[in-house]
């Protein structure tokens, strides 16, 4: 019996947080419960990533860091993502006075 | 948590086939981080209370032990029989979570020093990518990314703070956890951009490459970017610490205690543990990089040494751990020198000293770092014997010139800034500021 | 002596944990067992938890153990990387955020109702057996790395060692234009963020050079005033303290 972790064994666990988030994202009412739950899927991406360039068979010719490169790219935009939303969800809570987002209904035809 | 990292990390060493003496890791963590480090901790405190009494024309402690070298003790046995309180409507798991993060972080932190020069081994030269003799440093973990990973774990502690004021139910200490945290984000910036030339002129993350970086070339702090950059970062350490003068997390005057305000006991005592852990953490990492270590000064003799008999390689590192001790307890002593010399700085000040000041000083410390490494460090890149005579005091001329007019033309320019917000101050309320209304505008909702 | 016993018994029944663990699945298995099944759990208690601040906290606990399974895929430097910006920054924003938008002690809790959550459930679980499926169904998937045939796993021995020095040279030559780009994004990300948070009416004041250092600073501003038994009422009723 070989001693590595197989490769699907991490697709399976990333598989199963991004389901948790999404899970989240669906019912959570509160904004900053629904970030966070993002941030859960964002997470699960990262580690799906990291899990095929080190486990998976790269193609020929491909850079050796290219799994990595991308992982770090989504680090900093998961980074910009949460700035971005707090400060927008402070915006919805001062013009809506709750911390709701099905209350956050001005587009609602 | 800590025992789950080193395991990990030492699982990920077995799996790259390096021989683990699993003898090595059990003395770093009973001796050292179990027994040492907290002892030494405990004179640290012995020695603040000396020294502040001596400061305030006192004697100190001087009742237990001779020269009351047994205070501390004493204090742990009288923290430890005390009653364990927890507020009736405080959050049990997390109020009792709370100091662990923040000993944890500062316990995490000491993993990667290298205390010593350990021995040499052949490695790929960082700039050239030469294989050349380097120091293997006699610390628990040579990580490959050492500076951030020094960054990350000390951004625990902020999170360890923040848990603690929460998790009281109590006004003042949720106001000072909110302060520290404020205050532990920014200051943080400063710190890692105080850091950045010394990774530029190293070319290297590990901190034991950056000491033998140091050993062979210098210690950083005696440049003029270096300089610069270890007076910011040991102003920005001290914020991140909370010491005086920016202890305003716990401000007695003010908000009775601060975060800890609730904790009592041994829980309380682990917070003083953490702080003075952190700030002996502080002095390590400060000393490993801009003070070259255990490097004896203008020498490099224990490097040639090494590596040929082991009780040669001890005696050396026994001497290397005791230069870096000295080192590190002069520069806790300019802690206590600080906290007993200076009075506790406004909270508006304290922010806008670091983003007004700190910062824009760090990012033209920066550009002045990578004029030095361009004129004394790249030229000699893989050279053995170092910078020359002539190119090292070019190099100084210049970029003490620039350090110069840099910090004058930051402080000019962060003193008309505070004189214009005065002028506009006064001139909108028609009265001098207060001290607790450091917002301008009352928040419309 | 009471707790001494009990600390013994707890030790007692994590070492027999962890032998069984191990035998059932050698070192390398057992670790990531034990780490991925926390972090699974974590994320659960995530969405799950009424309280927000505990929500943020299993968060945190996620993010480390992921930084851990980074460590376990030889990529140390993403591990402190996810550390550093997950735990030090993006955790104490959320929290910074709870606490902005909510009774100050963060103790509201929503309620939950089945009607939410029944849908939600069938469509979670239904795209995890889609998914698993769909990696089952890859027989390489599941051999461990020692037993396949991988080209360039030479290369990659190469770059583990000297990982941020590689990462570096690769973001500057390479991926430039990313790199670039993600720079413009994370600046405009800043600014953007300043602006939003902004309180209405400030922007004029604010530009007096005097710290209004946006929204982050309201609610010590708020506390502080309360503190020091002045009005209660408060611009923001949400404020009243318990």
């Amino acid at each position: 019996m070989s001693q590595d972790v197989p490769l699907n064994w991490y697709l399976i666990v990333a598989a199963c947080v991004f389901v948790i988030g999404l899970f989240g994202v669906m019912t959570r009412r509160n904004p900053i419960a629904v970030l966070m739950s993002i941030e859960l899927m964002l997470n699960a991406s990262n580690l799906n990533i990291l899990a095929f360039w080190r486990l998976g068979t790269p193609n020929p010719g491909e850079a050796p860091l290219t799994g990595v490169v991308f992982t770090a790219l989504v680090i900093a935009v998961a980074a910009a993502e949460v700035a971005v939303g707090i400060a927008l969800i402070l915006v919805c809570y001062r013009v809506w006075k709750s911390a709701d987002v099905d209350r956050y209904d001005s587009m609602l035809g | 948590m800590n025992g789950l990292w080193v395991s990990i990390v030492a699982m990920k060493m077995a799996a790259l086939s390096e021989p683990v003496p699993w003898v090595a890791w059990f003395l770093w963590l009973f001796v050292g981080f179990a027994g040492l480090f907290p002892l030494l901790v405990a004179y640290i405190v012995w020695g603040e209370r000396k020294v502040a009494a001596r400061f305030q024309d006192r004697i100190g402690p001087n009742r237990v032990g001779p020269f009351g070298l047994l205070q501390s003790i004493a204090d742990l046995v009288k923290l430890l029989f005390k009653e364990d309180f927890t507020p009736a409507r405080a959050d049990f798991l997390i109020h009792a979570l709370a100091p662990v993060l923040m000993l944890i972080s500062a316990m995490l932190s000491l993993a990667v020093i290298p205390f010593g020069f350990g021995s040499v081994s052949m490695r790929n030269d960082p700039v050239t990518g030469v294989l050349r003799p380097t120091l293997t440093g006699f610390s628990a973990v040579d990580l490959p990314s050492g500076v951030p990973y020094l960054i990350a774990v000390s951004s625990i502690a902020s999170l360890g703070l923040f848990l603690a004021g929460w998790s009281s139910r109590n006004k003042y200490a949720l106001l000072g956890s909110m302060r520290s945290v404020a205050q532990m984000v920014s200051y943080e910036i400063p710190q890692v951009l105080a850091t950045v030339p010394i990774v530029l002129w190293s070319g290297t993350l590990s901190l034991t490459g950056i000491l033998d970086r140091q050993v062979e070339t210098g210690w950083y702090v005696l440049t003029p970017p270096g300089f610069m950059a270890f007076v910011i970062f040991m102003i920005s350490s001290f914020a991140e610490v909370n010491r005086a003068p920016f202890d305003l997390p716990e401000a007695e005057s003010e908000l009775i205690a601060g975060f800890h305000l609730e904790y009592s006991s041994m829980r309380f005592g682990l917070f003083f543990l953490a702080e003075y852990m952190s700030m002996f953490a502080v002095c390590c990492i400060c000393t490993t990089l801009f003070l070259g270590g255990g490097a004896i000064p203008f020498l490099a003799f224990p490097r040639g040494l090494l590596g040929g008999y082991v009780v040669v390689d001890l005696f050396l590192n026994l001497i290397t751990i005791l230069v870096f001790s000295l080192k590190v307890g002069l520069l806790i002593f300019l802690f206590f020198w600080v906290r007993a010399t200076l009075p506790r700085m406004r909270v508006d000040r304290l922010m806008a000293f670091a983003w007004k000041l700190l910062i824009p000083l760090c990012l033209v410390n920066l550009l002045i770092a990578a004029i030095w490494f361009e004129i004394v460090i790249r030229p000699v890149a893989g050279r053995p014997d170092g910078p020359g005579f002539l190119q090292w005091w070019i190099g100084f001329g210049v970029t003490a010139l620039l350090e110069v007019l840099a910090f004058f033309g930051a402080v000019w320019l962060y003193r008309q800034d505070s004189e214009h917000s005065l002028k506009t101050w006064r001139s909108s309320t028609g009265s001098k500021p207060s001290i607790i209304a450091w917002r301008s505008v009352p928040t419309k909702v | 002596m009471l707790l001494l016993m009990l600390v013994s018994a707890g030790m007692l029944v994590a070492g027999l944990w962890e032998i069984l663990i191990f035998r059932e699945f050698g070192p390398m298995r057992g670790v990531f067992v034990q780490i991925a099944g926390a972090a699974v759990l974590c994320a659960v208690g995530t969405v799950l938890a009424r309280n927000l601040i505990h929500s943020a906290l299993y968060l945190v606990a996620f993010f480390f153990l992921v930084a851990c399974l980074f460590i376990m895929l030889e990529a140390e430097f993403l591990a402190v990387m996810q550390v550093l910006v997950f735990i030090g920054a993006v955790a104490i924003l959320l929290m910074f955020g709870i606490m902005l938008t909510q009774d100050v002690q963060g103790d509201q809790v929503e309620a939950h109702s089945v009607l939410r959550r029944l849908p939600a459930a069938i469509v979670a679980i239904g795209l995890f057996v889609m998914l698993a499926v769909a990696v089952q169904q890859r027989p390489d998937f599941s051999k461990a790395r020692t037993e396949r045939a991988a080209p360039s796993v030479a290369a990659r021995e190469r770059v583990l060692n000297q990982m941020p020095q590689e990462l570096g040279l690769d973001l500057m030559q390479r991926w430039c234009l990313p790199f670039e780009l993600v720079g413009l994004l994370l600046t405009a990300s800043l600014v953007g963020a300043v602006a939003l948070a902004q309180p209405v009416g400030s922007l004029s004041a604010g530009s007096d050079g005097t710290p209004s250092p946006g929204s982050l600073t309201e609610t010590p501003e708020h506390l502080s005033r309360e503190v020091a038994g002045g009005t209660h009422s408060s611009s923001r009723p949400d404020l009243v303290s318990p």
